[in-house]
């Protein structure tokens, strides 16, 4: 037991460990900060300055009007580890307080099922039930002065308390800002008999809850859930991004002539080198510099045949300049223009005449008159007029000629299909014959013409065609890209977050099981003392299924003189409570819990006289690292822990008229060795090697006691390590360390403790100290009064447990 | 807690044996258990007495069982004196009636007997040396 106790004592807090252990992996630095990212969300970014992250001992209990307490009553107790018996008379009072400290946390008692935790019934006191409260002061590791907890009621209604936390040094808060709530139920501090109870008969499923709770994985599987949605998330993502590749795919084969749809296949479906690039390059639809089809198609989109309209025109002007020049056939510019100079010369030889009218070429007579002059001099004016049109009809054959060549362009690319038209349209530029010409042309700006518009409307058809399709799958293929982009970026994260929920989920289990191995091995050590002599023993405590199974369970194997069975099939009702018990303390007690306390009422019922011993056993090894209170009736634990010599300080409750409780203090581990003591200097005739060697030796024990009582509490007040306090009790020089610790908070001091004595017990104090010490060493000590000495002793012992009012 | 005839820690296991095993006319099985709880008792108290007798020539024969018990922390070991004083304890719960109480079982008595056993040597050896 002791090593187990050892053990579960020094298991530090999972938080600690989880943190630890994350510093020591050879995990990757990213899976590390995701990790400590997960862990650390837990506290959820809402801790209430109130927050209580120190163990926390009971102080002392004050309540009134409350089930069978009437008009103020107070429990005090030693806020340290140790036992506390409270004992009483049935209906003294003893269960009320019990009752008040659990329903002081929690607002509410444990019930059974078909009970509603709410209901109080009569749980006001008939006597001073008007204004009931609950007060219950806490001492809390690292504060100077004590917490307070108070709980009131608006109503006459149970359901309806109300109770604040008043921490030093923070404002009043309520009560739920202590952040107790999960450990309230996970670690109960409260054992009721009904707690035991309910252990046992309850289902498989919630004695499994019960204890899973306490393995206490809560901040693991939080993270490990945080992870897993995460993971979860990104997986589903790539999954959908793999998933819907096989189809995209397919879209882009049915568009293999589309060299856009080809590039993309290339690009999605190479194994381990997905282009994202060359998609993003397609989806932003720039020109690919090699897709030669679809520059083609573009180009014969782009192809415009010469405007018939205007060929048309220049056409018919020309045929028109053409028909002038053939109308003026016969009619010789040059030669009329000649015979116009004649005729002219041949009127101005009349003018220089005037009456010679004879023909000076042929000599005839009278022909030059008048009527000739008027008829040559016409004639000239139609001669002339008849030259310039035939040389106007000659340069408008050629202008039109000219037009009409020039309305013959070549682009810069001729699609392939237009080569030939286009060639012979071309061609039209190298005829001179403009009526050849006239004719050429429009024959071949015609056929060109209808060929660009064929071509044309089949490529636009066709590229539209491939558009639509294009546009569709271009929509899809963004899709698809994004996501395949995001995947690709979170590939690192996902497989990071994998390998982080995988640590975690191997750290759980393994925690889990080393945590259950410690509870099993403690749930034993427990049964053993408890069993004393059964027959029956408990062979293995364990977790049957996952947390979230339907049929989990907790199994308790044991064995009968040597045969397997359920351990509850084959326990007795006292056997079965014994092992409830075993159950219930290490769950209460484990590193975790934030309560250094346990209220326990009355465990004792139906127990063997040797069980009780064995309880005593079990209580008193709880004790040295946890307060212990237990509320009884029986004074069999007490006599127990007499006989047992074991320390414990017991409280009677004592109940008068009006329901007056009382509580009175009247044993401790003090006033057990001062008893001691005055057992010895009472007995008469004694050898005087036991006044000498004895007495002085328990009167040590006393002041050790007393001064271990202040340096627990001055230690816990400090936030000192429990492990300090045990190295200084297990020291050879334990009195003078734990003197040094309760006079100066500092086992350092040791060589300090007499002079401090001195200070502040005087002179004879110290003497006394002397006294006692000498006992341990042969030649003994000389004490002339044992009884004055024992007196003396106990009023230093009192002295010392008052605490200093400084701090 | 004295003892007036002159018995010997050896005589006294062999009727606690004897009680424990051999059937007895008349008597209840839980009337033989008490019977031995009442001889082991004495056996240890005897041995107590011898030690003490040891150690402190001189001591009187009024002297309180509380008050031996604790002078035996002196002389012996701490733990050996703890469990001399919680199994006179036990052993005074099994030899007396108690109205609310069932009788100490075989398997009790035996574990007792196993005890006494286990302290008498311990203190006789420690005595002796």
């Amino acid at each position: 037991m002791p090593e187990k106790e050892q053990h579960q004592r020094t298991a530090p807090p999972l938080a600690e460990t989880v943190a630890k252990r994350l510093a020591e992996s050879a995990l990757p630095g990213p899976v590390k900060a995701l990790l400590r990212e997960a862990l650390d969300g837990g506290a959820d970014g809402t801790v209430a300055s109130s927050a209580v992250s120190g163990r926390v001992f009971l102080d002392s209990l004050t309540v009134n009007g409350f089930r069978g307490i009437g008009p103020r009553a107070r429990l005090s107790l030693s806020p340290r580890p140790g036992v506390n018996l409270v004992v009483g008379r049935n209906g003294s009072g003893k269960s009320s307080l019990a009752d008040a400290i659990e329903v002081g946390f929690t607002g509410a008692r444990v019930h059974r099922s078909g009970q509603d935790a709410t209901r109080g019934g009569h749980w006001s006191n008939l006597h001073a039930g008007d204004d009931p409260a609950i007060e219950v002061k806490l001492a809390i590791e690292g504060d100077t002065s004590r917490s307070t907890l108070t709980r009131t009621w608006t109503s006459k209604e149970f359901g309806s308390s109300e109770a604040t936390f008043k921490r030093p040094g923070h404002a009043t808060v309520p009560l739920a800002e202590a952040g107790w709530d999960t450990a309230l139920t996970d670690h109960r501090p409260f054992l009721s008999y009904t707690d035991l109870d309910l252990m046992l008969t309850g289902k498989p499923s919630e004695r499994y809850d019960a204890i899973a709770a306490i393995l206490g994985m809560e901040l693991l599987s939080t993270a490990t859930n945080r992870l897993s949605t995460r993971e979860k998330a990104l997986a589903a993502a790539a999954k959908e991004m793999r998933d819907a590749l096989p189809g995209l795919k397919d879209a882009l084969y049915a568009l293999e002539d589309d060299e856009r749809a080809v590039r993309a296949l290339v690009a999605v479906d190479t194994p381990g080198a997905l282009d994202l690039d060359t998609i993003d390059e397609l989806l932003a639809g720039l020109p690919p510099a090699d897709d030669s089809r679809l520059a083609e198609l573009r180009i014969e989109a782009g192809a415009h045949g010469p405007d018939l309209a205007e060929v048309a025109a220049a056409v018919q002007r020309l045929l028109i300049a053409l028909a002038d020049v053939e109308d003026l056939r016969g009619t010789d510019a040059e030669s009329a223009r000649l015979r116009a100079d004649l005729l002219e010369k041949a009127l101005a030889h009349v003018d220089r005449h005037p009456y010679d009218d004879v023909c000076p070429m042929c000599g005839t007579d009278r022909v030059l008159g008048r009527e000739w002059y008027d008829h040559a001099s016409r004639q000239v004016a139609e001669l002339r007029r008849e030259a310039k049109a035939a040389e106007d009809a000659r340069s408008a054959v050629r202008a039109g000629a000219w037009t009409l060549q020039n309305l013959i362009e070549s682009p810069v690319r001729i699609p392939a299909c237009l080569t030939d038209p286009w060639k012979v349209w071309i061609n039209c530029r190298q005829i001179t014959d403009p009526v050849e010409l006239a004719r050429s042309a429009e024959e071949a700006a015609m056929v060109l013409a209808d060929a660009c518009d064929t071509a044309r409307r089949s490529a636009v058809r066709e590229l539209e065609e491939r558009d639509e399709r294009w546009s569709a799958l271009v929509v899809r293929l963004a899709a698809w890209a994004g996501k395949a982009r995001e995947t690709e970026r979170d590939k690192s994260l996902l497989s990071n977050l994998r390998k982080a929920v995988k640590w975690l989920k191997d750290l759980t289990s393994e925690l889990r099981e080393r945590r259950m191995e410690r509870f099993t091995g403690a749930t034993q050590d427990i049964w053993e003392r408890l069993r004393q002599e059964s027959n029956v023993d408990l062979t293995a405590v364990s977790l049957k299924g996952s947390e979230k199974a339907n049929v989990r369970k907790l199994v308790m194997a044991a064995s009968v003189d040597g045969q397997a069975a359920p351990a509850l099939d084959v326990m007795s009702q006292g056997e079965l409570h014994s092992l409830a018990l075993s159950l219930f303390l290490p769950r209460a007690t484990t590193a975790d819990s934030p309560f250094g306390f346990l209220v326990i009422d009355d465990p004792v019922q139906s127990m063997d006289p040797t069980k009780v011993h064995g309880l005593a056993q079990v209580l008193h090894e709880m004790g040295k690292h946890r307060q212990i209170v237990v509320f009884t009736h029986d004074t069999r634990l007490q006599k127990a822990f007499t006989d047992l010599e074991l320390p414990v300080t017991v409280l009677q409750v004592t109940r008068g008229e009006g329901s007056r409780v009382k509580v009175v203090c009247v044993d401790d581990p003090v006033a057990q060795a001062i008893g001691d003591a005055r057992a010895i200097a009472s007995t008469r005739g004694l050898p005087a090697e036991a006044y000498s060697h004895v007495l002085p030796g328990l009167c040590r024990i006393a002041l050790e006691n007393a001064f271990l009582e202040a340096a627990w509490i001055r230690h816990h007040r400090a936030g000192g390590s429990e492990r300090d306090l045990q190295d200084a009790l297990d020291s050879a020089e334990r009195f003078q360390k734990v003197a040094a610790l309760a006079l100066f908070g500092d086992v350092g001091h040791v060589t300090d403790v007499e002079s401090e004595v001195r200070r502040r017990y005087k002179d004879q104090a110290w003497l006394l100290i002397r006294t006692c010490q000498q006992g341990a060493h042969p030649g003994g000590a000389s004490i002339l009064n044992p009884h004055r000495f024992v007196s003396d002793v106990e009023a230093l012992a009192q002295k010392i447990r008052k605490p200093e009012v400084t701090a | 807690m004295t003892t007036h005839c002159p018995a010997s820690v050896e005589g006294l296991l062999l009727t606690a044996d004897r009680l424990l095993d051999s059937e007895l006319a008349g008597v209840t099985t839980t009337g033989r258990h008490r019977g031995a709880c009442l001889v082991l008792r004495t056996a240890l108290e005897l041995c107590v007495d011898q030690t003490l007798k040891v150690a402190l020539p001189g001591l009187p024969h009024t002297t309180s069982g509380r008050a031996k018990l604790l002078l035996l922390h002196t002389f012996t070991a701490g733990e050996t004196a703890r469990r001399a004083k919680a199994l006179w304890a036990q052993l005074s719960l099994g030899c007396h009636y108690h109205l609310y109480e069932l009788g100490p079982t075989y398997d009790q008595v035996r574990a007792w007997r196993a005890e006494v056993n286990a302290l008498i040597q311990e203190l006789s050896g420690r005595s002796g040396s």
